[in-house]
């Protein structure tokens, strides 16, 4: 006999006062709420937005973080809020936090860890992520994590956004803003949850060799300055010199991969360049001696990923129907589909989930570990399902 | 892209990622993670002996050792069922470190892992080894460093509190940079702060620091209880660490808790007692480093020191305030207050030091107290007040028994002023006996107020100020002597200021008989000096009388009279009345002025009986008896003038002797000629001495005395070898020789006598051991020559003795090489001139045979005639090569022709352009002609063959005796005189005829030589002149 579960989404658009409860009004389907999961843009008044979901849903654990753009059932917006509610006793919900992520990124993805409820009951578990994708080489939060979990729960998540400024993010817990952040919420439930993962890109081109690179940062390519080779191949000459901007579009659509011996390349997110000292700054760790491609996309192959990753994620439910889905998609992924194609990509995943309420947003990055070690990815989409 | 490089490119990444790491434990880690993370695998891990090193894939803490343990190395791997994913497929490779450790990775499904994944697995475990071992390594070095650093660290703060200790900075500082040394130092400490431990179970916080800044808990304080370090500490007075467990609801633990989850902490013992507690604490999970709690040692002790010196200050003070009031009074009692004065002063002392509201000061009379004098503070005492003696109160049990009584209640009181002491609210006094040259005089009594009452030690200390009240009397009883005391200080200090002035002994010694003169009232006093052979010598003298005192005049001693007893005894001696038949000189002296009484005594310098000071009267009545003892006081004081006056005379002396010889054997070192070395001793030795005359005379064969050098006189020609005689006998006896005007025959010298000398002293110079000639000083004062002055004239013999063998040394040495340029000089002459005469004639000769017998050779004979042309033209050239080696040998053409033509042919055959200049008007000697002419020639070579000259001028002049000859060339310089050219033969050569040669040759300046020789005659006969 399964208990009761519920899972609801509510979203306002625009920045005015009240946008918050109406969306915490919209979600919370029952009074019995173990979890709230917000993504707001991040031109709202954050800490005010926060009391007025949290007059109106009382003292639920929340999560949430700011986006580079938010998903909800209605369609993917700008300069709104989505509110993501889940309750009944099927579920039990813990959450924790880390701060000064940056200065220990591991130990800070290990204490966020430590909040999945030790339900037996509950056998199905699941750890939500959201971390600042500005604070460093991500994957070391992930390992953390995962130190702390093992192979039995797996990881979810996304890195907050700030509307592709790059400069600061922002992540909640309970009624705190924080910057520098992990905070994360453990999910128990009696019934399966499902993961799917997928891009939708592909190499061009012959491999580079990373022959020189510190963490995030690629310096050289072939023995060449990184920043140099990716323009050449990329066939622009020194003219692009110096166009940040036009470099940051560029990459959104034209990330690394690199390779894995099976299944799906690892693509890397290219933040920016530096174009004193021709290096490219990823999200995440290059290894030096590692075979990287430059990657392309288009909306098909793209939009051929959502179906695939949210098949898989409802795939993994044991032919139970979803109750709801939550989808962490990359930024570069809305570039390459551009606004027509996001509304087309929610409007798919909203069939393919039959009805049940979709919450989610745009990233800087993706956690998604159902296999392997491996947790963070970049370029991607990560649903997980809810049944 | 082909698929065959990934398991190298896999490697590449993992040699990246696991080299990265910076700790041996990291490299486990970034091991297991990317061997998973290669391998697609979902556990990895390392095991070594049932320990797991590094692992992932597992929950924490839930990692199955054995399990992972149990996998095979190599291709057979096993299976492992891993919580979350189900079965897996697992493989291990072994790793060479740590030892017996393997890698093992577990990936979900049937499927082992293929032959190149087990390839890579081993590759990634080598590398994974080999890291490992190296960041070991690493890690041991790294904490090898950090412990010195800290070590270091911990010493440098130590060393900061020690010097706040030292300086003596008050607890406060000295807790407040403790804690923060120890909070800086202690690795993770967050908080630190001294406790003091007070009487009533709780702790005091009088020192802190906390890492956020201001730390607040300073001055609060906990009752002491639960399990904390403040409370073990004061349990067990031993180092202790506590990690806190949240559930210790006790307020100490509590506040623990807030600042700290782990604290260690440690006893701080004053002076053996356990006094408090210096704790640190920690916010950090990991919490304090272990054990470290046992090095808070060094600063618990710091603290501790700094309290026991507080302490001992605080003492110190109380002391010193005691003190202070002490010499407050002792101060008036000096100044001769009136007494009034000092019993005020005393009480008001004793006011502020007791904590006593009252202090009075009273005078026992016939059986009754008057208080005279005293200090009450608020309270309304009458000074004057009279009380009969009688009762039971401190003044009439002190007068009873002469000791300290104490009333601590006025309960019991009885007698005269008990009424009026309880109206003043007095309840307990204390009354302290002054004694006045042992006998009770009066009393010092203190009270308190008020129910307060008398410290215990209050007897004790009051005893200070009733000696001080009791010499304040016994003072203004003396006031008499104290004045004659005073005048004796101060005749005291003017002598000892006039000595410290470093004025001459004479004027000392007069002060002193003038002092002596007015302090002792006397008529006549002297100080005398006693010399060898029983005399004694009048060395400053005063009378009273008008006579006139005779100072420097020396007697012999002898008679009954205190000069000679004292010599005799070495004590002081009195003379009350001379005998009458006493006809010894001494006497007599004493009797001329009609002494009647006389006391002397020693004057001892440097041990020794130096001479005596003496006071004399013209009185009937004798010198009083104490003159004996305030006598030999002086004598002390004059001792020590006598000393010091020696001392700076000694001194000086040395220092002018000093300064004379340095003079002379600077002249002796300079080689300036003996005429002048001498003429200077002469005149040092006669300053230096004080003599009016002194000379150096030379031994010469046939008892010949030549007078080398003399000082002073009037210039007269006449020696005073002929006057003084000490000539002849310094020759016999080789030893110093003395004449003193008490030797008649001596006296009655003509010359002695024309010349009004009335002493001289005559020493030997010795030259290597042979006697030489003498040094001799005379005087016509009436002191004789001093008696060292044989000893002193040693030290210019011997400078002399130096001088005279330099220049002797100097002139054989000059006339040696002189020797040996002229036999070379005159054996080339002779090999010349054979050349000349013998083997050149002959050729010649030869030659003209030759040509002879050429022209006689029949015509059909050409090949023979050829031969013959051949032969002569040969013989011809080496006719002229023999004339050359002839002209290198001597210049034949210097004793034809002269130096002028000789230098031309030399300018002439010189390879570079030479602008000569000679003017000479006489042939000087040849000697000097060969010299200039081989000193041109040299340095003429030397400009064409290493200088590469261009030009080179030569100049030669004669002039004053001394023929100059200068050659300068514009080449490249840089000749060394003193590396084996050609130069150094020609300054043996300059300097053996006594002439100079200088060359300067800057590199790259040319080079000039300069030469002056002594063209006048023998220079060696012309330094002897010297």
């Amino acid at each position: 006999m399964q208990a009761a579960r519920w899972f609801g989404v509510g979203s306002a658009e625009g920045l005015a006062e009240g946008a918050g409860a109406r969306a915490a009004h919209e979600a919370l389907l029952g009074d019995d709420a173990k979890l709230l999961l917000v993504f707001s843009s991040p031109a709202h008044e954050l800490p005010l937005l926060l009391r007025e979901i949290r007059t109106r849903a009382g003292d639920v654990p929340l999560i949430g973080c700011t986006t580079a753009g938010e998903i909800a059932v209605s369609g993917p917006r700008d300069a709104s809020v989505v509110v993501a509610a889940l309750g009944g006793d099927g579920f039990a919900v813990e959450t924790a936090c880390a701060t000064d992520a940056s200065r220990r990124l591991r130990e800070a993805g290990a204490a966020a860890a430590r909040c999945v409820p030790a339900r037996e009951d509950l056998e199905h578990k699941v750890l939500l992520m959201l971390t600042d994708g500005l604070s460093g080489d991500q994957r070391e939060i992930v390992r953390g994590a995962y130190g702390v979990l093992g192979a039995g729960v797996p990881l979810v998540g996304g890195c907050a956004g700030d509307d592709l400024k790059m400069t600061q993010t922002f992540q909640f817990h309970g009624d705190a803003v924080l910057s520098d952040a992990v905070v994360a919420a453990g999910v128990a439930s009696d019934a399966p949850l499902g993961i799917g993962v997928r891009h939708g890109w592909r190499r061009i081109g012959e491999p580079m060799l990373v022959t020189g690179s510190a963490g995030n940062r690629v310096y050289e390519l072939d023995d060449r300055p990184a920043l140099d080779v990716y323009l050449e191949r990329l066939g622009l000459d020194r003219a692009a010199d110096g166009d940040r901007e036009g470099l940051a579009r560029l990459a959104l659509t034209h990330p690394f991969g690199l390779s894995r011996p099976g299944g799906e390349d690892t693509v890397r997110f290219i933040g920016s360049g530096d174009f004193a000292e021709h290096s490219i700054s990823c999200i995440a760790e290059v290894p030096e001696g590692a075979l990287v491609w430059i990657m392309e996309g288009d909306a098909q192959s793209v939009l051929e990923a959502t179906d695939a990753a949210a098949g898989d994620s409802l795939a993994a439910l044991d032919g139970r129907s979803p109750l709801g889905m939550l989808a962490f998609d990359c930024i570069a992924r809305r570039s390459v589909l551009g606004d027509p194609g996001i509304r087309v990509e929610v409007d798919r995943l909203a069939a393919l989930a039959a009805g049940a309420p979709i919450a989610g947003f745009y990233t800087y990055g993706e956690i998604a570990r159902t296999s392997g070690v491996l947790g963070f990815h970049n370029q991607t989409l990560v649903v997980l399902s809810l049944a | 892209m082909a698929a065959a490089p990934w398991s190298t490119q896999q490697l590449a990444e993992f040699v990246a990622a696991v080299s990265a790491a910076e700790s041996e434990a990291a490299v486990a880690l970034a091991a297991v993670e990317r061997a998973a993370d290669a391998l697609e695998a979902d556990v990895g891990a390392i095991v070594a002996a049932g320990e797991v090193v590094a692992a992932v894939g597992y929950a924490d803490g839930a990692v199955p050792a054995g399990d992972l343990e149990a996998v095979k190395p190599g291709l057979a791997g096993g299976s492992l069922e891993v919580p979350g994913v189900g079965p897996c497929a697992a493989a291990a490779a072994t790793l060479e470190h740590p030892p017996g450790a393997t890698l093992v990775v577990a990936r979900q499904g049937p499927e082992g892992l293929t032959r190149e994944e087990i390839g890579l697995l081993r590759g990634m475990a080598r590398v994974a080894s080999l890291t490992m071992r190296m960041q070991r390594v690493l890690d041991r070095e790294r904490a090898a460093r950090e412990q010195l650093e800290r070590l270091a660290g911990e010493q440098a703060a130590l060393r900061r509190v020690a010097t706040l200790v030292a300086r003596g900075e008050p607890p406060r500082v000295v807790f407040a940079a403790v804690a923060e040394e120890v909070g800086r130092v202690v690795p993770a400490a967050d908080v630190s702060l001294v406790g003091r431990y007070d009487s009533e179970g709780a702790l005091e916080f009088v020192g802190g620091w906390s890492a956020e800044g201001d730390p607040t808990f300073v001055g609060t304080r906990v009752r002491l209880g639960g399990r904390n370090v403040s409370t073990i500490v004061f349990e067990r007075n031993e180092p202790t660490r506590v990690d806190y467990a949240a559930d210790d609801a006790n307020p100490a633990s509590a506040l623990a808790r807030e600042w700290a989850r782990s604290s260690a902490g440690a006893p701080i013992n004053v002076e053996g007692r356990l006094w408090g507690v210096m704790v640190v604490g920690s916010l950090q999970p990991d919490g304090l480093p272990p054990g470290i709690e046992h090095e808070l040692a060094g600063f618990t002790e710091l603290a501790g020191t700094a309290l026991a010196n507080s302490q001992a200050r605080e003492e110190l003070q109380a002391i010193a305030d005691e003190q202070a009031g002490l010499r407050r009074v002792a101060t008036l009692v000096a100044e001769a207050a009136p007494p009034e004065a000092v019993f005020t002063a005393v009480a008001e002392e004793i006011a502020r030091i007791l904590p006593a509201e009252i202090a009075v000061i009273g005078r026992y009379g016939d059986g009754s107290v008057t208080f005279l004098g005293g200090a009450s503070g608020s309270v309304p005492f009458v000074i004057g007040t009279t009380n009969v003696l009688g009762g039971r109160n401190v003044s009439t049990v002190v007068h009873e028994t002469g000791q300290s009584a104490r009333l601590d209640s006025y309960a019991g009181a009885s007698g005269d002023g008990v009424e009026e002491a309880r109206g003043l609210s007095i309840t307990s006094s204390v009354g302290v006996p002054i004694a006045v040259a042992g006998r009770l005089w009066g009393i010092v009594v203190a009270a308190a107020t008020h129910g307060s009452s008398i410290p215990p030690d209050t007897e004790q200390r009051l005893a200070g100020f009733t000696e001080l009240v009791a010499t304040a009397i016994a003072n203004s009883q003396a006031r008499e002597e104290l004045s004659a005391l005073a005048d004796w200080q101060a005749a005291l200090r003017r002598v000892a200021t006039q000595v410290a002035r470093g004025e001459p002994a004479e004027a000392v010694f007069a002060a002193i008989a003038k002092e002596l003169g007015a302090l002792f009232r006397v008529d006549a006093t002297g100080v005398v000096r006693y010399e060898p052979d029983d005399v004694v010598r009048s060395v400053g003298s005063w009378t009273g009388t008008g006579q006139p005192s005779v100072p420097g005049q020396r007697t012999i001693l002898g008679g009954e009279n205190v000069t000679t007893l004292v010599y005799e005894t070495g004590r002081p001696a009195r003379v009350d009345a001379y005998a009458a038949d006493d006809a010894s000189a001494v006497t007599a002296v004493a009797r001329r002025f009609a002494m009647r009484s006389a006391v002397g005594a020693p004057i001892h310098v440097g041990g020794r009986l130096w001479g005596s000071l003496q006071v004399a009267t013209l009185r009937e009545d004798a010198l009083p008896t104490a003159t004996e003892e305030r006598l030999e006081a002086f004598a002390d004081l004059a001792a020590t003038a006598i000393a010091n006056a020696q001392a700076r005379e000694e001194l000086r002396t040395l220092a002018d002797e000093q300064a004379a010889l340095r003079r002379v054997a600077t002249l002796v070192a300079e080689a300036v000629p003996a005429r002048e070395i001498f003429a200077a001793v002469a005149e040092e030795v006669g300053r230096l001495l004080r003599a009016e005359r002194t000379l150096l005379a030379r031994f010469d064969a046939d008892d010949v005395v030549t007078i080398v050098g003399r000082w002073g006189g009037d210039g007269e020609a006449v020696g005073l070898l002929d006057t003084t005689g000490l000539s002849g006998v310094v020759r016999d006896t080789r030893r110093p020789a003395r004449a003193e005007g008490s030797d008649d025959a001596w006296s009655a010298l003509p010359s002695v006598r024309r010349l009004g000398l009335r002493s001289a002293v005559a020493a030997p110079i010795t030259v290597t051991g042979r006697l030489w000639g003498l040094i001799e000083v005379a005087s016509t004062g009436e002191e004789p020559v001093p008696p060292e002055t044989e000893e002193r004239l040693a030290a210019f013999t011997e400078l002399v003795a130096t001088a005279i063998s330099n220049t002797q040394a100097q002139a054989e040495l000059t006339a040696s090489r002189a020797r040996v340029v002229a036999t070379a000089d005159e054996t080339r002459h002779r090999i010349e001139r054979d050349l000349h005469d013998g083997a050149q004639q002959r050729l010649v000769t030869l030659a003209l045979k030759l040509r002879a017998a050429q022209a006689s050779v029949p015509p059909d004979l050409d090949e023979l005639a050829a031969e013959l042309s051949s032969v002569a033209l040969g013989m011809t050239s080496v006719l002229d090569e023999l004339r050359e080696f002839a002209r290198g040998i001597h210049p034949a053409i210097l004793s034809e022709a002269g130096l002028a033509t000789a230098l031309k042919s030399l300018a002439r055959r010189c390879a570079v352009p030479v602008e000569l200049s000679v003017n000479v008007d006489e042939r000087s000697p040849e000697a000097v002609e060969v010299a200039a002419y081989y000193i041109v020639s040299e340095a003429l070579a030397n400009a064409t063959k290493h200088a590469g000259a261009s030009v080179i001028s030569v100049e030669v002049t004669a002039a004053e005796g001394v023929l100059h000859v200068g050659v300068r060339d514009d080449g490249v310089g840089g000749a060394d005189p003193a590396r084996g050219s050609g130069l150094v033969g020609l300054k043996d050569r300059v300097e053996a005829l006594g002439g100079r040669i200088s060359v300067e040759s800057p590199r790259g300046k040319g080079t000039s030589i300069r030469v002056e020789l002594p063209a006048g005659g023998d220079a060696v006969a012309r330094r002897e002149r010297g």
